[in-house]
C-alpha cells in the first residue's frame, strides 16, 4: 500500500516541502531508500526499522520502498526519520492516511524510539506555514523553534510512541499540546530600553556581563564604538597588547539596541540551519563571532558539500570581531570583500548557489607593530621595515571598508584602581538607538543603516553647506583623502549628525569624521 | 636631456691611483679601493658636511634636518649623507631643492636601497651622485653599513647629527669621524627624549652645538667669511615659513597650549584638555573637531602613528 507524508528540507537558508513516499508491496522482505540522499538520511532505514521494534510495532516481512521527492534534489539530515515512520505505519494499516493529511513531520529517531532535535526547523516550518501546511509535528527540542512561526500549531513530541498515540487517539490524550510561541523572547520594536523580560538572555553568555561601564577612559574608542554602532559602520582598533581592544569589542553588541523580531528571525534562521539554536530558543542577542586568526576560508565565509554558514553569517545583524588582523591570511581576509560590499555570502556547488545573508559590522583589531609598543621608542624593538611589513599583511580591500579606525592605550596601573567607572552601556544604547530611528525613517527599512549608503544615497542625504563643503575639501586635500575614503567619511558624519540629533551635517560632524577615517592613512601612508 | 640622464646613470669606477679619487679619502685608514659612481663625485674646491641621523626620527629630528640641509646647501655646501630612511633621506631632500648632495650606499650602486626611496635615488644621480666601494650587483647586506659610514665621515668636512640614539649607526659614523679628524656637530635636544640621547652625550665630550647653520657655516669659511649666497640667510626666523597667523579662537587656543611638547593622540590630548583650565567642559566631539579645524589650517601636523603636533612650535617666532 502507498503513503505520502509532508516534510521539509532546507539549502542554505531556504526550504522546500519534501513528500516522503512510502509503498510496502510483497516481495523479497527489504526496505530501500531512494531520492539523493546523503549518507545519514539513507541510514534512516536502519534508525526506523529498531526505533519501530522497539516501540512494539511488528513489521509484515514485505518489501519496502521510500522515496523522498523532489527526488533529483541532494537531502542530507535526518529530519527525514519521523515522516518515513509514520509513512510506514500508514502504509502497513496502522494509521489511517487521513490522519496524518496536512501535518508536516520532521525529528530525528533514536533507536529507542525517542525523537531528536534536528537542524533547519525554522526555515521549513516557515515554508509549510507558507505552503498553508496548519500542524507541524517536530521533536520537543525543536517546538519553540517552529512555534515562533504564525499560523500554525506545532506540537513538540518526545516519542515516537507519543505521536502515533496523538494522532491514533487525539493529541491531548497522548499529552500533547501546541507549543506556544515564547512571548517577550525577542525584542519588540517598541520595547523600552529593549531588554529582553524573561531574562533568558545566557546564549551569547559573555557579552551580556560586559558592560562599557567597565571600560575606564579610552574615551576615544568608546565614541568610536559608538558611532560604528549606530550607523553599522566598520571599525578598527589599534592598539599595544593589554590596551583593552578585545574588551571594547566584545561591548559593542550590547550597545546596539537589541534584536528586533524580523532581525531575530533572521539570525535565527542562519543559527538553526547550522545547529547552534541555543536551547531551540530564537536568538534575542546580537552575535558576537571571534574567529581564531587561523581560521580557514570555509570556516569564515561558509563551506562544506553542504555548505554551513561561516562566521560571516553567523555574525549576521551582530558583530565579526577580527583579533590580531595582520596574523589572518591574505587570501582569507579578501575573501570577506564580497561579504562586506553585498551584505550576504554566496557560495556555489554542484547542486546549486547558496546564498546565506551576512549583515555584519566589522571590528578588526591589531598591535601597530609586530612586538606591539610602536611609536612608543622605550619599548618598541621593531624595525622600521618590520612595521612596513607587519601593517602590509592587511589586505588593501580590507583596509578600504573600514569607516572608523581608532587607538587604544595602556592604562597607566596606578590608575586602574582609582579611575571611576565609565558611561554603562545602557546610556550609549539609547543615543545608538535614537539615530537608528532617524536612520530607520530615512530608509524606510530597519534593515539598511548610514553605513550601507550607495553614492546615490549619500548625494540626497549627506547634503553639506556650501562652507561646509568647502572645508571638507579643505581637509580631504590635507589628508590626501581618496574618492572612496570622502564618501566614508559623510557616511560617518552622517551617524554623527544622527547622534547628535541634528538634520544638517555640520562642519563639525564632518571634522570628527575625517579624524576617524583619516587615522586608517596615517599607518598605512607611505613615508618619504 | 635623454642622452645626458643616460649618462649620468652609467655607472663609472674611480681607483685610488686615479687623480679624480677625492683627496679627502686619501687622508683616511682603509680608504676604499675603488669607487663605484653613478653620477659626480663630491668637488674638492666645495666643503662638504655629512647630515647624519636616525631612521627613525622625531617631527622635531625632521624640521631640523630639513632646516639645517637646506640652508647649508643654499650656501654652497654639498650635502653627504646615506640615502636611508629618516634624517639622512630627510636632509637629502631639502639639499637637493637648493644644491648638491651625495649618498653613499651599502650596497651596489644599482641597488636602490631603500626601495621608497626611489625618487630620492634618481634626484641624487641627477643633482649629485650615488657612490658606493660595492660593486654593481651588491645587496645590501647588514654588515656593508657600518663600513660605508667611514667613507660618509671621510668624505665630510664636517659631522652633523641631527637625532641618534646613545648607541647607534649614527654613533658608528661619529666614531669614524673622530678617528678621521673631521669637526662634529651635534643638534642639543631634550634630556628626556631617547633620541637626542646621543647628541646630548657627544656635546658632553666636547661635540660642537649648533644653534644655527651659521655655526657650522662659520666653522667651514671662517668668521665674518661666509660665501655670498650664506650672508643672506639671517636667523631661524627669517629661514622659516612665515608663522601661521593667530587668529585663534578661546577654545582653539586651550588646545593649542595643551600640545605645546610632543606628538599626541587624541585621547591624550583629550585627557589633557580635560584637566587643563577652561577645558574641563569640553566634549571629546568638540575636541576632535577644533583638532581637525587646527590641522586643517596647519597649525597642527600629524605624525605616524595618528599623532599630532603643534607646528612650529620648535621656533620662535610661533606664538599663540
Amino acid at each position: 500500500m502507498f503513503s505520502r507524508i509532508l516534510s521539509g528540507a532546507f539549502y542554505g537558508i531556504d526550504s522546500y516541502p519534501v513528500q516522503v513516499e512510502v509503498d510496502v508491496a510483497p516481495g523479497l522482505p527489504c526496505m530501500e531508500m531512494v531520492g539523493c540522499l546523503s549518507r545519514e538520511a539513507g541510514e534512516a532505514k536502519q534508525r526506523i526499522r529498531v526505533a519501530l521494534r522497539n516501540i512494539g510495532v511488528r513489521m509484515p516481512p514485505s518489501r519496502i520502498t521510500i522515496n523522498l521527492s523532489p527526488a533529483d534534489r541532494y537531502k542530507s539530515g535526518t529530519a527525514f526519520d519521523l515522516p518515513a515512520a509514520i509513512g510506514l505505519l500508514v502504509s502497513t494499516g496502522m494509521l489511517g492516511q487521513e490522519k496524518t493529511a496536512g501535518i508536516l513531520f520532521a525529528g530525528e529517531l533514536g533507536l529507542n524510539g525517542e525523537l531528536r532535535p534536528v537542524r533547519g526547523i525554522l526555515p521549513i516550518v516557515r515554508a509549510a506555514a507558507q505552503a498553508g501546511t496548519g500542524m507541524c509535528i517536530v521533536p520537543e527540542g525543536n517546538g519553540r523553534e517552529a512555534a515562533v512561526t504564525e499560523g500554525v500549531t506545532v506540537y513538540g513530541a518526545s516519542h515516537l510512541s507519543q505521536v502515533v498515540k496523538g494522532l491514533q487517539e487525539g493529541m491531548e490524550t497522548a499529552g500533547l499540546s501546541p507549543v506556544k510561541a515564547a512571548s517577550g523572547s525577542v525584542g519588540t520594536d517598541s520595547a523600552g530600553d529593549g531588554c529582553p523580560a524573561d531574562g533568558a538572555r545566557d546564549c551569547t553568555a559573555a557579552n551580556t556581563a560586559a558592560d562599557f561601564a567597565d571600560v575606564s577612559g579610552q574615551e576615544t574608542a568608546k565614541r568610536a564604538a559608538e558611532i560604528a554602532a549606530a550607523g553599522c559602520h566598520h571599525l578598527l582598533l589599534i592598539g599595544p597588547p593589554g590596551s583593552g581592544k578585545t574588551m571594547i569589542a566584545e561591548r559593542i553588541p550590547g550597545i546596539m539596541p537589541p534584536l528586533s523580531r524580523e532581525e531575530s528571525l533572521e539570525v535565527s534562521a542562519v543559527y538553526s540551519v547550522s545547529g547552534r539554536l541555543p536551547g531551540g530558543r530564537l536568538m534575542d542577542e546580537r552575535p558576537f563571532l571571534a574567529p581564531h586568526h587561523t581560521a580557514t576560508g570555509a570556516s569564515l565565509i561558509g563551506g562544506g558539500r553542504i555548505p554551513m554558514p561561516g562566521a560571516v553569517s553567523l555574525a549576521h545583524r551582530g558583530v565579526l570581531f577580527l583579533d590580531e588582523l595582520p596574523e589572518f591570511r591574505r587570501s582569507v581576509l579578501d575573501m570577506l570583500r564580497q561579504p562586506l560590499e553585498e551584505r550576504n555570502v554566496r557560495i556555489a556547488r554542484t547542486y546549486g548557489n547558496l546564498e546565506y545573508p551576512a549583515a555584519f559590522m566589522l571590528v578588526g583589531a591589531m598591535n601597530p607593530c609586530p612586538c606591539g609598543y610602536y611609536p612608543d621608542e622605550g619599548l618598541c624593538r621593531c624595525s622600521q621595515s618590520e612595521i612596513r611589513r607587519y601593517l602590509g599583511r592587511v589586505s588593501g580591500p580590507v583596509l578600504d571598508r573600514i569607516d572608523l579606525c581608532v587607538e587604544t592605550r595602556r592604562p597607566d596601573t596606578a590608575k586602574l584602581f582609582e579611575r571611576e567607572r565609565g558611561e554603562d552601556s545602557a546610556s550609549v544604547r539609547r543615543r545608538v538607538r535614537s539615530a537608528r530611528e532617524i536612520q530607520k525613517k530615512r530608509f524606510g527599512t530597519r534593515m539598511r543603516f548610514n553605513g550601507d549608503m550607495h553614492p546615490g544615497e549619500i548625494a540626497a542625504y549627506c547634503k553639506l553647506d556650501e562652507e561646509t563643503q568647502r572645508q571638507f575639501q579643505r581637509a580631504a586635500g590635507a589628508f590626501s583623502m581618496s574618492m572612496r575614503a570622502c564618501h566614508k567619511v559623510l557616511r560617518t558624519a552622517r551617524t554623527i549628525a544622527d547622534l547628535a540629533g541634528a538634520a544638517q551635517i555640520g562642519l563639525s560632524h564632518v571634522n570628527e569624521a575625517v579624524y576617524y577615517r583619516a587615522a586608517v592613512s596615517t599607518y598605512w601612508e607611505r613615508k618619504g | 636631456m635623454g642622452e645626458h640622464t643616460q649618462k649620468r646613470e652609467t655607472q663609472w669606477c674611480v681607483r685610488k691611483a686615479d687623480a679624480a679619487y677625492p683627496q679627502a679619502l686619501h687622508r683616511i685608514r682603509n680608504a676604499p679601493r675603488a669607487l663605484y659612481v653613478r653620477g659626480e663625485l663630491p668637488r674638492g674646491e666645495m666643503p662638504s658636511v655629512a647630515v647624519i641621523g636616525a631612521r627613525r626620527c622625531s617631527s622635531y629630528g625632521r624640521e631640523m634636518a630639513e632646516w639645517f640641509a637646506g640652508e647649508l646647501a643654499g650656501a654652497g655646501v654639498q650635502i653627504i649623507s646615506g640615502m636611508a630612511a629618516g634624517i639622512d633621506g630627510i636632509a637629502q631632500r631639502a639639499a637637493l631643492k637648493r644644491g648638491r648632495s651625495f649618498g653613499v650606499l651599502g650596497c651596489g650602486t644599482d641597488v636602490c636601497y631603500p626601495a621608497e626611496n626611489r625618487d630620492l635615488y634618481r634626484q641624487l644621480m641627477a643633482d649629485g651622485g650615488i657612490l658606493s666601494e660595492y660593486p654593481e650587483g651588491t645587496p645590501p647586506v647588514s654588515a656593508h653599513f657600518p663600513r660605508r659610514n667611514r667613507i660618509i665621515s671621510g668624505l665630510a668636512d664636517a659631522v652633523l647629527v641631527i637625532e641618534a640614539k646613545e648607541r647607534s649607526g649614527t654613533m658608528i659614523t661619529v666614531d669614524f669621524a673622530l678617528e678621521q679628524g673631521r669637526d662634529v656637530f651635534a643638534l642639543p635636544g631634550r634630556l628626556t627624549d631617547a633620541l637626542s640621547g646621543g647628541c646630548n652625550s657627544l656635546i658632553a665630550q666636547g661635540a660642537g652645538i649648533v644653534r644655527r647653520p651659521e655655526d657650522i657655516l662659520e666653522t667651514l669659511y671662517g668668521k665674518g667669511k661666509m660665501c655670498a649666497e650664506a650672508a643672506g640667510c639671517g636667523g631661524a626666523a627669517q629661514c622659516r615659513d612665515a608663522p601661521p597667523d593667530t587668529g585663534f579662537t578661546g577654545s582653539e587656543r586651550i588646545v593649542l597650549t595643551c600640545m605645546g611638547d610632543r606628538p599626541l593622540t587624541l585621547q591624550e590630548l583629550y585627557e589633557r584638555i580635560r584637566t587643563a583650565e577652561g577645558g574641563n567642559d569640553m566634549t571629546l566631539a568638540e575636541v576632535t573637531d577644533l583638532l581637525m579645524r587646527l590641522t586643517v589650517r596647519g597649525a597642527v601636523s600629524r605624525e605616524w602613528g595618528n599623532k599630532y603636533e603643534r607646528r612650529g612650535c620648535h621656533s620662535e617666532s610661533f606664538v599663540v
